[in-house]
C-alpha cells in the first residue's frame, strides 16, 4: 500500500514538475506574442502618423529636401517597406498566436473532478502533442522551425532597427503641433522598449525550440521501448527497459 | 488538429492521461483527442492488449482507466521529458 502511494505521489510530482515547465514556457510565447501585438500597433501608428505629416505639409522627409524628386521616390519605397515589415510581423502573431491558443485550452485546468485519483492535470501530454503539431508543422527539410525562428529574430531585428531609424528621421522635424509632437516621443520610446522586449523573448524562444527539436526522437525511442512491452510480462515497465 | 499529424507515442500517452484522472468512455476520448473513430478502437485496443487501461462496465456503459501498468508507462513519460528539461 505504501509502495503505491510512493508511486502516486511521484506520478504527482511529475506531472506538477511538468506543469510549472509548460506553464513558464507558454507564459514566455505568451510574452513574446503580446511584445510582437504592441509592435505592430505602435508600427501601424507610426506609419499613418507620418503619412498624415507628410500629407498635411507639417514635414517635408528630409531625403525629399535633398534629392527632390528621387529622394520621394525613395521616401515611398522606404515606408512602402515598412508596410511590409508590419504585414510580416502580422504574420509572427498569427504563427505564435495559434500555437499560444491550444496550448492555453491544454494547460487548462480540468475542474470536473472533486477528488482526483492520482493526478492533477490532463492537458500535459496534449501540450506535447501541441508543440509537436506546431513543430511538424513548420518543420521542412530545410527549413526547419528552429531555422524559421531564427530568421524571425533576425527579421524583427532589421525591421526594428529600420523603423526605428526611420521614427528618428521624422523625430528631428519638430511639428507645430505639440500634441503631435509628445505622442511621436512616446510611439518612439514604447516601439523601443518594445522592439528590445520582442528580441530577447525571441532568442529565448528560438534557445526553446532547439531543446524540443532535440527531445522529440527521445520520445520516439520511448515509443519504441513502450510498443515492446508484452502482454506475458507482467513486471513493470521500468524493469522492461534495458 | 488532424490524427495523421499525430505520432503514436502522443497518441498512446494522452490516452493513458486522460484515463488515469478518471474513468472516461469512448466517446468522450473521441471528443478530446479530436481522433478518427478507427483510430481511438485501435488505440484502445492497443493498450487494453498490453494491459495498460482496463475496460469497466459503469453505468450501462463501458469506460476505460489507466492500470498501475500503465501509471509506469505514463510516469516513464513523465520523467523522460522532465529530465530533458532540467538539462541546461
Amino acid at each position: 500500500m505504501e509502495k503505491t502511494e510512493n508511486k502516486e505521489n511521484g506520478l504527482i510530482r511529475s506531472q506538477k514538475s511538468l506543469y510549472i515547465k509548460f506553464k513558464k514556457i507558454n507564459g514566455l510565447f505568451k510574452l513574446h506574442l503580446s511584445s510582437l501585438a504592441l509592435l505592430f500597433l505602435l508600427g501601424f501608428a507610426y506609419v499613418i502618423l507620418w503619412t498624415y505629416l507628410v500629407f498635411t505639409g507639417q514635414t517635408v522627409p528630409e531625403l525629399s529636401r535633398i534629392y527632390g524628386l528621387f529622394g520621394t521616390i525613395v521616401t515611398i519605397l522606404m515606408t512602402s517597406a515598412l508596410f511590409i515589415l508590419i504585414i510580416q510581423i502580422g504574420i509572427q502573431i498569427i504563427f505564435y498566436g495559434l500555437f499560444i491558443l491550444r496550448g492555453n485550452r491544454s494547460l487548462k485546468q480540468n475542474k470536473e473532478e472533486k477528488t482526483p485519483r492520482n493526478a492533477l492535470y490532463d492537458g500535459i501530454v496534449p501540450y506535447i502533442t501541441n508543440f509537436y503539431a506546431f513543430f511538424n508543422r513548420y518543420s521542412k527539410q530545410k527549413t526547419t522551425l528552429a531555422i524559421r525562428v531564427k530568421f524571425f529574430l533576425l527579421f524583427n531585428f532589421f525591421s526594428g532597427f529600420f523603423v526605428i531609424f526611420l521614427f528618428t528621421r521624422i523625430l528631428d522635424t519638430g511639428s507645430a503641433n505639440d500634441l503631435i509632437n509628445i505622442s511621436m516621443v512616446i510611439i518612439f520610446l514604447l516601439l523601443l522598449f518594445f522592439w528590445m522586449m520582442s528580441l530577447m523573448t525571441s532568442f529565448k524562444i528560438q534557445k526553446e525550440i532547439v531543446r524540443w527539436e532535440k527531445l522529440f526522437p527521445k520520445l520516439e525511442e520511448w515509443a519504441q521501448e513502450f510498443e515492446q512491452v508484452s502482454l506475458e510480462n507482467s513486471k513493470p515497465f521500468d524493469e522492461e527497459a534495458p | 488538429m488532424s490524427s495523421s499529424r499525430r505520432n503514436r507515442f502522443e497518441i498512446w500517452a494522452e490516452v493513458l492521461e486522460f484515463c488515469l484522472r478518471a474513468k472516461r468512455t469512448q466517446t468522450w476520448l473521441l471528443r478530446e483527442t479530436r481522433l478518427k473513430t478507427s483510430a481511438i478502437k485501435e488505440t484502445l485496443q492497443f493498450l487494453l492488449s498490453r494491459n495498460l487501461i482496463e475496460e469497466l462496465n459503469e453505468d450501462n456503459s463501458t469506460k476505460y482507466h489507466t492500470t498501475s501498468r500503465g501509471e509506469e508507462v505514463l510516469k516513464r513519460f513523465y520523467t523522460l521529458v522532465n529530465d530533458y528539461f532540467d538539462l541546461k
